[in-house]
């Protein structure tokens, strides 16, 4: 039986010319496994919110075609009467909590609509044991693991019995463990509580075992998808080879970064234990593992964000103990993880050359390359444009430039993939990589196991503040299998396991 | 330095519902207006400053603590020698140095009233859970649109923090200075760290809204409140003594009057 019913609908955001949504036709039967993919920007969440019923509040209607959840119509039913059948889980569980506790934070919905306390505690462990998250009860949300806090999300909403749940890139700042868990969740809630389940990702496969029913969404339509494995875009393929012939050992380049027997402590706890690393000229470095494991804060101590208790750091020869951040400023770019933190600028042009002005290094050549890499990553015709305009792959895209233009010999990145389609992974991947080519060396956090075997030469794998490997790609792939981290593993090894 | 905020813990003061400390917080500070012998006064400032010392050792880390310890003996001082009303206690020959009974009381009395009424306040602050007291206060009355309005910022203020932090990293990295001699220039630097905070403030109060609406608040005038920690029977004994402990502090005050 048809539940979701969505017919030949179109949505256009005010003050924009083109619809996001166009003739949209798609029907889901109750109970069915949904995943929605699609590039960045193609529209996802607008669909996900339109099915949530929240495109219907504008004050004058920016919609035609019609979406019926359970032969009623969404547009005709307040966004109160919508919330009640549809739940929208937000990317950012972050974003959508209302309180300070696990407790609260589930009960806040059912409060809300005056349900007596009796009911309401009742509620809470229910729900709690649905998500296996029981163990979670009296903790504050601020004290939660980002898988934790996904979970409480979703309890959150299943709190309020919906018919339908959507969940908009449940897992983008989870790692492969988290990201697993979540999907078996998901899929467990599915089958207990005969929910209709939609969900927007990128992360297909890992959602492979669950065989849903995958629709892919570009040029504001959908497309069924009949196998999750063909979601590759043709032109990776032609970057691949381009990049796997560059295998040059980098063993005698000078090296950038030198750590001994580093121990880093924040507000009283141990992050980061006896780290001893060493990163050569050249190198193109993918920092793994599952999060909270100390990853971000051993980027963070490189660039001499922390105190340093005991060992040492030289980063491209300032030791870090000894000198301010602003000393290496002209030798290492760094790109935290979301782009709005590290935009200041009114225009796309000024912030790409924000570091070089600083610096007072900000020449005619300087200039002209920075109109060559705007040009190259599709900004030249924004350059005016104010940079929070920008769409987040676009920001994420300024930030690179901005990282990159006064030329440092080391590139630090925190996450730059984040919520990215495959096309634009690639695309970035490659570019880092011919900056590498180029004498520089790149050390990138990253989860996506696929394009780090593709392009990095050198795996550091992190697991609760130690570097446990540190090994070439090819090798450290094996060695993350033999220990048992199956779910950092890239999708050709998933299709071993899951054949 | 630690900052002023609440400190978990298993005190007894911790263990009172936040109603009735938020109550007593109130009560205390108007009847310390009523206590107007300045030892008495003195001596409850001492007594709530021996009972933050029991609950955090640590206390004289807290930001601000010792500026408030300073002001409160800079205002006694200041009446010493100023004020120069009532009998003589103790004379020498420079005037500014004799003590009078006007300045001593009223210098014990407006010092010892601030000490009391802050270090009250910084009892209630250490050692109450500000998300218990909103729903404390929402339970009681407070309309729940004003009480969540401090629950959400409770919330968003570390969040808030944490950005700071890392926008003022990623100015760093990017080769600002800080530069104080330049006021033109420092303008312009704050104005740079202040559009992405706005922005991402922004960005988050919209999606909170989202959250909002979408799990049913302001659907109804009122809400319920799940099951959580009510007045006991230890919140009863101690406002009785307290009570009573202010009773006697009145009877010492005005009957020494009689």
């Amino acid at each position: 039986m048809t539940f979701i019913d969505i017919q030949q609908f179109s949505y256009t955001y005010p003050g924009e010319q083109t619809p996001t949504l166009r003739n949209l036709n798609l029907s889901i039967d109750q109970g069915a496994f949904v995943v929605i993919t699609g590039i960045s920007g193609s529209g996802k969440s607008t669909l996900g919110k339109a099915i949530a019923g929240f495109l219907f509040q504008d004050e004058e209607p920016n919609y035609t075609g019609k979406i019926w959840v359970n032969n009623v119509n969404m547009a005709q039913i307040t966004l109160y009467e919508a919330s009640e059948r549809v739940a929208y889980i937000q990317q950012n569980p972050e974003d959508q909590f209302c309180t300070l506790t696990v407790m609260d934070e589930i009960a806040f919905g059912l409060e809300n609509l005056c349900i007596n306390a009796g009911e309401i505690d009742k509620k809470i462990n229910e729900v709690l044991s649905i998500v296996k998250g029981f163990h979670l009860k009296d903790r504050n949300l601020a004290t939660l693991s980002g898988g934790e806090k996904q979970k409480v999300a979703i309890a959150s909403m299943l709190a309020l019995s919906p018919d339908v749940l959507i969940l908009d890139e449940p897992t983008s700042n989870l790692d492969p463990i988290a990201t697993e868990n979540i999907f078996k969740s998901l899929y467990h809630i599915r089958q207990s509580q005969e929910l209709t389940i939609i969900i927007i990702e990128h992360k297909l496969n890992q959602l492979k075992p669950y065989e849903p029913e995958t629709y892919e969404l570009k040029c504001g339509a959908l497309k069924p998808r009949t196998s999750i494995n063909a979601y590759k875009p043709g032109c990776s393929k032609a970057v691949r080879n381009l990049t796997t012939n560059q295998n040059s050992t980098h063993k005698e380049n000078k090296p950038l970064i030198e750590i001994h027997q580093l121990d880093v402590t924040l507000g009283g706890q141990r992050i980061l234990h006896d780290i001893n690393l060493n990163i050569v000229q050249d190198e193109f470095v993918a920092l793994m593992g599952p999060n909270g494991s100390g990853k971000s804060t051993l980027l963070e101590t490189i660039m001499g964000f922390h105190e340093i208790r005991s060992g040492s750091i030289t980063t491209v020869d300032h030791e870090i103990s000894k000198e301010r951040t602003s000393a290496l400023v002209q030798h290492v770019g760094y790109i935290f993880q979301n782009p709005d933190h590290q935009l200041f600028t009114q225009s796309v042009w000024d912030e790409a050359t924000f570091t070089s002005g600083n610096l007072h290094m900000l020449n005619d050549d300087r200039k002209s390359k920075a109109d060559e890499l705007l040009a190259q990553m599709g900004l030249i015709s924004r350059k005016n444009d104010h940079p929070h305009r920008l769409s987040y792959g676009e920001k994420r895209r300024l930030n690179l430039i901005a990282a990159m233009l006064h030329a440092p010999q080391l590139l630090l990145i925190d996450e730059l993939l984040i919520g990215q389609d495959m096309a634009n992974a690639h695309a970035w991947m490659n570019i880092l990589k011919t900056y590498t080519q180029q004498g520089n060396t790149v050390v990138l956090v990253n989860h996506h196991s696929d394009l780090t075997q593709d392009y990095c030469d050198r795996v550091l794998f992190m697991n609760d503040g130690r570097i446990v490997i540190n090994q070439t790609s090819s090798e450290a792939f094996k060695t993350i299998e033999s220990l048992g981290y199956n779910a950092f593993l890239p999708s050709l090894e998933w299709d071993r396991m899951y054949a | 330095m630690h900052k002023l905020a609440y400190q978990p813990g298993n005190s007894v003061i911790h263990r009172l519902y936040p109603m009735t400390k938020f109550s007593w917080l109130i009560i205390g500070s108007f009847l310390v207006f009523l206590i107007n012998n300045g030892v008495i006064l003195f001596v409850l400032a001492g007594i709530f400053l021996l009972m933050l010392h029991l609950i955090n050792r640590e206390i004289w880390m807290v930001r601000g603590f010792r500026l408030i310890i300073f002001t409160g003996l800079l205002l006694l001082i200041l009446y010493l020698v100023f004020d120069k009303s009532g009998q003589t206690l103790f004379d020498c020959n420079i005037e500014l140095f004799s003590l009078t009974s006007g300045g001593m009381n009223t210098g014990l009395c407006v010092s010892g009233r601030f000490m009391a009424i802050v270090f009250l306040s910084y009892l209630l602050i250490l050692t109450t859970d500000p998300n218990h007291l909103a729903y404390a206060l929402m339970k009681i009355g407070l309309p729940y649109r004003y009480g969540f309005m401090l629950v959400t910022s409770l919330r968003l203020a570390p969040l808030m923090e944490e950005e700071g932090r890392t926008i003022y990293r990623a100015q760093l990295v990017r080769g600002v200075h800080y530069d104080r001699s330049n006021v033109k220039k420092l303008f312009l630097i704050v104005r740079q760290f202040m559009t992405p905070l706005l922005i991402s403030a922004l960005r988050r109060a919209d999606k909170l809204a989202f959250s909002l609406e979408g799990r049913g608040f302001g659907r109804y005038p009122g809400r319920t409140f799940r099951t959580q920690t009510n007045p006991s029977i230890l919140d009863i004994t101690t406002s009785i003594i307290l009570s009573l402990f202010f009773a006697m502090l009145f009877l010492i005050n005005y009957g020494s009057l009689i």
